[in-house]
C-alpha cells in the first residue's frame, strides 16, 4: 500500500476529530489502492459497497477517470482536505486513488430520519394527512410531488457558522413578487449564527421586527399547505432539521385558515372561518369582559346569572381580578406540565389538575365557579387557532391585568394600540392586516370568509405577484 | 408610495365614521336641549353646508393635484405655507377638545357605573400619542378596520331602538320658529368642520374620475347616519331626550331581549367608542403631519405628538367638571375658528393662483 | 440624531417598564372606591311613602345565596329616609354599608302617601340618574308601599317578583293590566296632554289578607332596623300566622299634570287596557240576570284618534276584535266547534258593554281632570293650528264616538 494514500487518509481523518469516522482501503484487480473515508452515522454503507467498493474492485486496468467508473449519481472532486472533511460529516464518502491527489466525494448520505407521518399540530379530517419530517430531501420530495412545475425554483443556502444547515428556499419563479426570493435569502445569509436547530431560528432572522409579540411569517407542517401557499406567491423556506416550514410574506389572515378550509363546501369554511375569529376574541377578552363585569359594570351581566355570580363568589378571599390572574396561572402551568411530562404521567397530571386541584379549590371557596368555567373556555376558545396560542396567551393576560386596574375602558385604548400597531406593520412589503387593512375586496374571498373554488381565480392582490391569474375557467361551463 | 399616501376609498371611510361618531356622543341631546323635536333641521342644514364646502374641496384636490402646502408655498411663498399649517394644525387640536371632553363623560355613563377619578381617562393620552407617530397612511388603514365596526355597532345599535320608537314625537313637524332653528344650526355648526379634513389630505391620494362625488357623498352619508341616530333616540324618549345625554348608551335601553341576555347593546357602544377614538386620534395624526411640514422634519414625529397629547391632557385637566361651561363656550363662539378653517380655508384655496411647474418630487402626491 | 434615537429608545423602554410597574401595582391594590359586585346590593324594587316633608324608601334587595344545587336568592327589605329619593339611598349606604344599586330595579311602587304630592318632584331622582335608566315600571299601591314590598306572599319569591308578574307582558296582552314605565310617564306627563296613569295596586282582600298587623311588624323592622330582613321576617310570622297575601293590579291610577286625581275602576281599566293596549286575548264578561256571557276577545285593536266634525273635536274610539264565547250559564255544552261561535246576541252584549266603559272611560278620566286619551297631545300634533285657541276646553267640549267591530270567530 501506498505510504502517501496512507498519510493522506489519516490526514484527512485526524482532521474530522470523531470517533464515528470510519476508513478502510481496498486495492482494484489491477492492484491500484484505494481508500474511502465516511462517518458511520450519517453515511449508507450498502450504498458504499455497491456504488463506490464494487465497481472499483472490479477494475481490470488503471483508469484516469475513475469517476466514470463509479454508478454514484452524485460524485464531486474536492478543492482540498478542508472541504473533503465537511462532506464526510454531511454523510458523503471520500474516496482517495492511490498515486492520484485527486479527492472524490460520493453522495451515500443516509442520516436518521423518520417516516412520513400526519403532523401532530395540524391534524386533517379531510385532505391529505401527509406531513414535513426533518429530512430537507423528503421535505422537498414531497413539494415535489405536488409541484412538477418547470417554474419551480428551489434555491439552496446555508446559515449557521457551525452547523452549515441546508436551507431550501422554494418559490414560484412565474409568480412570485420580483426581487422577494433575494430579500428573503439576504435576511438569512446575511446574519450569522452558530446553530440552526430549528426552522424557528430562521423566523427569527427574517422578521423586520423579531422582538415583536406577532409573528411575521406562516408556519406549517404539511406540504399541501406549503405548496397552496407557494401558488399564491409566497416564497416558502424549508430547513434541514426542521419539519416545520416557514412562508412569507406573512399576513395575519393565515392563522385563521385551516387546510381543511379549501376541501369542504365554503359555507361551511367560512362559518369555521368566523367561529375561530370569535373564539379568539372571546378567548381573549372573556376573563378580562368577566372581571370589568363585577368590579366595574354589572349591567353587562343579565339578572339572573348576576344572581348566580353572586352566590359563587359570596366569601372568596380574592378579588375578581386576582381570582381570575390567579385561576389563569394556575391554567397556564398545568398547560405546560402537561406538554412537558411524559404521556403517562401527563393524564395523571390532567386529573390531579381538573378534578382534584380546580374541584377542591372551588369547594374550599379559594376561587368560584363561574371563574374556572370561564378560564377553562377561554383556553378552549384559544386553542381553536393553535398557530396564534402564544400571542393570544399574553395578549388575555395583558387584558387582565388593564381590566383589573383601569377597567373596560383601559381594555377599550388597549385594543386600540393594538389594533394601530397592528394595522401600520408590513414584512416584504405586505400589509400584516391585510386584507382587511388596506381593505381589499378581492383578497376578502379567502380572508375572513372562504368563497367558492371558482371566485378565487385570482392570486392575492396584496402579494404583487407576476401572474395574477390562478386559473381560467369558462362561465359557461358547469 | 410615500408615508402619507392614502387612497381616496380611506378618505370615503372617513368622512363616513369620524364624521358620524364625534358627532354621535352628546350632540342628539344637545340638538333636543335646543330645537326639540326639530332637531334633525338644523343639523341637516349644518351638515347641507359642509358638504358643499367638502366637495369643493374634493373638487379642489382633483383640479390641482398638490397638497394644500405645496398650493400655498408655490402662490404666497414657504415661509406663509409653514404659517397657515401651523394654524391648521392647532386648528386640528382645537376641534378634537369637544368631542375629547365628551368621550370622557361618556366613559364614566357607558364603561363604569360610579363616577371616576381622572386617571382612568389618562389611557386615552398614551394612545393618542402612539397613533400620533403614525403617519397619514395608516390613518387610512385604522379607517379600514373600523369601518365595519362602526357600520355593524351602529346598525345594532339601530336596530335595537327602531322598534322602540314613537315617531309621533315629531309631530307637528317644523312646530319651532325659524329663529330657533336658525340658532340651533349657529351653535352646532362648529361640529360640522370635515372639510379641513380633505385640506390635509389633498395631494396625497391618486385621484381618479368621479372621487369628488365619492367623498362628497360619502361625508354626507355620514351626516345622514347622525340624523338617522338623532331621530331614533329622539323617537325613543320624545321630551325626555335632552334628559338622556347619551344616545348611544340611551336609546337601546328598552330593548326587550336585554332583560334576559343583559346590556349587550353597550358592547355595540364600546366598539363605536372605539372609532371615537381612532376619530380623535386622526386629530393628532393631522397635527403631527402639519408640524412636520411646518419644521420640514418628520423624525421628530413622537415631539409632535407628545406635545399634541399634553395640551390635550392640559384642556382635559382645566375643562373637568365645567362641561356645561365648555358647551356654552362651544355653542357661542367655536363656530368662529371652525368657519375660518373648514369653511373659508377651503373656499380661499380655490383663489391661490394654479403653479405652472410640475409638482416637486416628495411632496406627498403619489402616482 | 442616532444618540436622540437611543435616547428616545431608552426613554421609551422606561416609561413602558414604569407603565406596566404602575398598571401591576393598579391591578393587585386597585380600589378606587368602586362599587363592585361583592360591596353592592342589588335593588330590584323600591317603594316610596311620604310622612310629611319626609320620603321613607323601602328597597327590596337580592341576596344570592350558594345552594346544594345552584342558587337561592333570598329577598330582604330596607328602609331609607330623607327628603328626596338619594338623600333615602344614602341612609340606606350609611346604615348598611352596601351601596344600592338600582340598575336592575325593575319596579318603582308609589305608596299613597306619594300620590298627594307632585309626582315628578319625587321621581326626579329616577330621571336625572344616568345610571339608572328609565325602564322601571312604576306602580301607586293601596296602603304603604313598604308594607305592600314586605308582604309575605303565596306565588314568587319576592312582592317585586309578584308583581312584576301581574304587570307582565302577558297580563298587558290579556287587558288586564296596561304598564308604564319611567319613560312612559315622563313621555305622558311632558307631552301637551299632560296626563299619566299607571297601574293601582291593592291586596287581595279575597283572600282574608290584609292584616295591619303583619304590616306594622314588618314596617317597624325596616324603619328600625334599616337593614333587617322585614320580607325574611315578614315571610317567616306570616307563614306562622298564615298571613300569606296576594295582590290585585286591575284599577288605574289616573294622573293630571302630575297631581294624583283618582283611579278607575276595574271595569273601566279593562276598558282602557283594551284601547291602549297591546291586546291579543282578553277575557270579557257580558250581559246580565241569567243572560250572562264569557267572551274571549282575540286579535284586538284598539284606539283613539282625534278628528274634527264641523269644526267640533270628536274623540273617535276604535275597537275591533273576533269574538268567540268561552261559556255562558245557560249555554248547551259545546258539541262542535260551531257552538262555540259567537251569535248575533252574543256579539250585541259585548257591544253593548264595550261601548259604554269606553265611553265610561272617557267620561270617567275628563270628570277627573285627566287627559286619559292624550286629546290635548293629538291636537297639538295633528291640528296644531287650532291648539293654541283650544287646547283649555278641548277635553270638555270633545265628545266619543265609538266605532266597534266585533266579529264571530268563524
Amino acid at each position: 500500500m501506498e505510504n502517501s494514500l496512507q498519510r493522506r487518509t489519516q490526514a484527512i481523518v485526524a482532521r474530522v476529530q470523531a470517533d464515528d469516522v470510519i476508513s478502510f482501503y481496498f486495492d482494484t484487480a489491477a492492484g491500484v489502492h484505494y481508500s474511502c473515508i465516511y462517518a458511520d452515522t450519517v453515511a449508507d454503507k450498502n450504498a458504499i459497497g455497491e456504488l463506490i467498493i464494487k465497481p472499483l474492485t472490479e477494475l481490470c486496468g488503471r483508469e484516469d477517470d475513475v469517476a466514470k467508473k463509479l454508478a454514484c449519481p452524485q460524485l464531486k472532486p474536492c478543492n482540498d482536505e478542508q472541504e473533503a472533511v465537511t462532506r464526510i460529516a454531511e454523510g458523503c464518502a471520500v474516496i482517495l486513488c492511490g498515486g492520484d491527489e485527486r479527492l472524490l466525494a460520493a453522495d451515500v448520505k443516509a442520516p436518521p430520519m423518520r417516516a412520513v407521518m400526519e403532523p401532530p399540530t395540524q391534524v386533517a379530517i379531510k385532505g391529505p394527512r401527509e406531513g414535513f419530517t426533518e429530512d430537507l430531501k423528503t421535505n422537498l420530495g414531497l413539494v415535489r410531488k405536488r409541484i412538477k412545475s418547470s417554474q419551480l425554483c428551489i434555491k439552496f443556502v446555508t446559515a449557521g457558522k457551525r452547523s452549515d444547515t441546508a436551507i431550501a428556499l422554494c418559490y414560484l419563479a412565474d409568480v412570485v413578487r420580483g426581487g422577494l426570493p433575494e430579500k428573503v435569502e439576504k435576511s438569512i445569509v446575511e446574519k450569522q449564527i452558530d446553530l440552526v436547530p430549528d426552522s424557528s431560528y430562521i423566523a427569527g432572522f427574517i422578521s423586520r421586527r423579531p422582538k415583536s409579540l406577532f409573528k411575521r411569517n406562516a408556519t406549517c407542517e404539511k406540504p399541501d399547505v406549503f405548496c397552496a401557499k407557494l401558488c399564491e406567491g409566497r416564497v416558502g423556506i424549508i430547513v434541514d432539521g426542521s419539519p416545520i416550514a416557514l412562508t412569507v410574506p406573512y399576513t395575519l389572515t393565515e392563522d385563521f385558515q385551516t387546510a381543511e378550509d379549501y376541501y369542504v363546501v365554503s359555507y361551511r369554511a367560512t362559518f369555521l372561518r368566523f367561529l375561530r375569529v370569535f373564539a379568539v376574541v372571546v378567548g381573549i377578552l372573556l376573563p378580562s369582559v368577566y372581571v370589568c363585569a363585577q368590579l366595574f359594570k354589572i349591567q353587562l351581566i343579565p339578572k339572573k346569572l348576576l344572581f348566580k355570580i353572586a352566590s359563587s363568589v359570596e366569601g372568596i378571599p380574592l378579588s375578581p381580578s386576582v381570582e381570575m390572574l390567579f385561576t389563569l396561572i394556575v391554567l397556564e402551568v398545568l398547560n405546560e406540565a402537561s406538554v412537558r411530562m411524559p404521556k403517562y404521567v401527563g393524564m395523571a397530571l390532567s386529573v390531579v389538575g381538573a378534578l382534584v386541584l380546580g374541584d377542591t379549590a372551588v369547594k374550599a371557596g379559594i376561587i368560584s365557579t363561574p371563574a374556572v368555567i370561564i378560564v377553562a373556555f377561554s383556553a378552549i376558545c384559544l386553542y381553536t387557532v393553535p398557530d396564534m396560542v402564544e400571542t393570544s396567551t399574553i395578549l388575555r393576560l395583558l387584558c387582565l391585568v388593564v381590566a383589573g386596574s383601569l377597567g373596560l375602558f383601559g381594555m377599550l385604548v388597549l385594543t386600540a394600540i393594538v389594533i394601530a400597531y397592528l394595522a401600520g406593520e408590513s414584512d416584504y412589503g405586505t400589509p400584516l392586516l391585510s386584507p382587511s387593512a388596506p381593505m381589499n375586496f378581492r383578497d376578502m374571498r379567502d380572508g375572513m370568509y372562504k368563497a367558492g373554488l371558482y371566485s378565487l381565480n385570482k392570486r392575492p392582490e396584496v402579494l404583487e405577484t407576476r401572474n395574477k391569474v390562478r386559473f381560467r375557467f369558462d362561465k359557461g361551463r358547469n | 408610495m410615500t408615508r402619507d399616501a392614502i387612497n381616496v376609498r380611506q378618505i370615503c371611510f372617513i368622512l363616513v365614521m369620524y364624521n358620524a361618531c364625534t358627532k354621535l356622543l352628546l350632540y342628539p341631546a344637545f340638538m333636543a336641549a335646543q330645537t326639540g323635536n326639530a332637531l334633525i333641521f338644523p343639523a341637516l342644514a349644518d351638515l347641507a353646508v359642509q358638504t358643499a364646502v367638502v366637495w369643493a374641496t374634493a373638487y379642489l384636490s382633483a383640479r390641482r393635484g398638490e397638497s394644500f402646502f405645496d398650493m400655498i408655498a408655490s402662490s404666497l411663498g414657504r415661509v406663509t405655507a409653514k404659517v397657515i399649517y401651523a394654524f391648521l394644525g392647532a386648528y386640528f387640536l382645537f376641534i378634537a377638545i369637544v368631542p375629547l371632553i365628551e368621550q370622557q363623560n361618556f366613559i364614566h355613563d357607558a364603561f363604569y357605573e360610579t363616577v371616576l377619578s381622572l386617571g382612568m381617562f389618562l389611557p386615552v393620552f398614551a394612545f393618542l400619542f402612539y397613533a400620533g407617530l403614525k403617519p397619514l397612511k395608516d390613518a387610512g388603514a385604522f379607517a379600514d378596520i373600523c369601518m365595519p365596526v362602526f357600520v355593524v355597532s351602529l346598525l345594532a345599535i339601530w336596530a335595537m331602538s327602531a322598534g322602540q320608537g314613537n315617531f309621533s314625537h315629531f309631530m307637528p313637524v317644523l312646530r319651532q320658529p325659524l329663529t330657533v332653528l336658525g340658532k340651533g344650526a349657529l351653535a352646532s355648526l362648529y361640529r360640522f368642520s370635515e372639510g379641513a379634513f380633505l385640506l390635509v389630505f389633498a395631494g396625497n391620494f391618486k385621484y381618479k374620475k368621479g372621487d369628488a362625488a365619492k367623498l362628497t357623498l360619502s361625508y354626507a352619508a355620514g351626516g345622514l347616519a347622525v340624523v338617522i341616530t338623532m331621530a331614533l333616540f329622539y323617537a325613543v324618549y320624545g321630551p325626555l331626550a335632552e334628559t338622556r345625554t347619551f344616545a348611544l348608551v340611551n336609546s337601546s335601553v328598552f330593548f326587550a331581549p336585554l332583560d334576559y341576555l343583559g346590556r349587550i347593546d353597550l358592547f355595540a357602544a364600546y366598539a363605536f367608542d372605539l372609532v371615537v377614538l381612532f376619530a380623535l386620534a386622526l386629530h393628532v395624526q393631522i397635527f403631527t403631519h402639519c408640524m412636520g411640514k411646518v419644521f420640514g422634519r418628520t423624525d421628530i414625529n413622537f415631539v409632535y405628538s407628545a406635545a399634541a397629547s399634553l395640551m390635550l391632557l392640559a384642556v382635559v385637566i382645566v375643562v373637568r367638571n365645567k362641561y356645561s361651561v365648555l358647551q356654552q363656550i362651544a355653542a357661542t363662539w367655536f363656530f368662529i375658528p371652525v368657519v375660518t378653517f373648514s369653511y373659508l380655508l377651503p373656499l380661499a384655496a380655490w383663489l391661490l393662483p394654479q403653479r405652472k411647474a410640475e409638482p416637486r418630487r416628495g411632496d406627498g402626491r403619489h402616482d | 440624531m442616532t444618540d436622540v434615537k437611543k435616547i428616545v429608545k431608552r426613554t421609551g423602554t422606561i416609561i413602558c417598564a414604569l407603565v406596566i410597574t404602575g398598571l401591576i401595582f393598579l391591578f393587585f391594590t386597585n380600589d378606587f372606591g368602586l362599587v363592585d359586585l361583592r360591596k353592592t346590593s342589588v335593588v330590584v324594587g323600591v317603594g316610596l311613602d311620604r310622612q310629611g316633608e319626609e320620603l321613607t324608601l323601602t328597597a327590596q334587595i337580592a341576596l344570592p345565596q350558594a345552594a346544594e344545587n345552584g342558587e337561592k336568592t333570598q329577598y330582604n327589605c330596607v328602609t331609607g329616609k330623607g327628603v328626596t329619593v338619594a338623600e333615602a339611598l344614602n341612609e340606606i349606604n350609611v346604615r348598611t354599608g352596601f351601596y344600592p344599586k338600582l340598575v336592575f330595579c325593575e319596579l318603582i311602587l308609589l305608596g299613597e302617601s306619594v300620590l298627594d304630592g307632585n309626582l315628578f318632584a319625587t321621581l326626579d331622582y329616577f330621571y336625572r340618574n344616568e345610571y339608572t335608566g328609565l325602564t322601571p315600571i312604576v306602580a301607586a299601591c293601596e296602603g304603604s308601599a313598604q308594607k305592600v314590598l314586605s308582604a309575605g306572599l303565596p306565588l314568587g319569591a319576592s312582592a317585586t317578583d309578584s308583581i312584576m308578574r301581574l304587570l307582565s307582558e302577558e297580563a298587558e296582552r290579556s287587558a288586564n293590566v296596561s304598564t308604564v314605565n319611567l319613560k312612559d310617564l315622563g313621555e305622558h306627563n311632558f307631552s301637551a296632554g299632560a296626563f299619566c296613569y299607571m297601574p293601582y295596586i291593592s291586596f287581595d282582600k279575597n283572600g282574608e289578607s290584609k292584616d295591619g298587623g303583619n304590616g306594622s311588624s314588618q314596617g317597624q323592622g325596616g324603619a328600625d332596623g334599616g337593614s333587617g330582613s322585614a320580607q325574611g321576617q315578614g315571610g317567616s310570622k306570616s307563614t306562622e300566622q298564615g298571613e300569606e297575601q296576594g295582590f290585585l293590579c286591575n284599577r288605574c291610577a289616573l294622573f293630571s299634570g302630575g297631581e294624583f286625581v283618582g283611579v278607575l275602576d276595574e271595569e273601566l281599566t279593562f276598558a282602557f287596557n283594551l284601547i291602549s293596549g297591546n291586546v291579543r286575548h282578553a277575557i270579557m264578561k257580558c250581559g246580565g240576570g241569567e243572560n250572562v256571557r264569557v267572551v274571549s276577545l282575540r286579535d284586538c285593536k284598539g284606539g283613539a284618534k282625534l278628528t274634527f266634525v264641523q269644526d267640533e273635536p270628536v274623540l273617535k274610539i276604535d275597537f275591533s276584535a273576533i269574538i268567540r264565547v268561552f261559556d255562558g250559564e245557560r249555554s248547551p255544552t259545546p258539541r262542535t266547534e260551531a257552538d262555540k261561535q259567537a251569535s248575533q246576541e252574543d256579539i250585541e252584549l259585548a257591544k253593548k258593554r264595550l261601548s259604554e266603559n269606553f265611553t265610561g272611560v272617557f267620561n270617567r278620566a275628563r270628570a277627573l281632570g285627566c287627559d286619559l286619551f292624550d286629546v290635548r297631545g293629538m291636537l297639538y300634533r295633528k291640528y296644531n293650528v287650532r291648539y293654541e285657541g283650544m287646547k283649555d276646553y278641548v277635553l270638555d267640549m270633545v265628545r266619543t264616538d265609538v266605532s266597534l267591530n266585533l266579529r264571530s270567530a268563524a
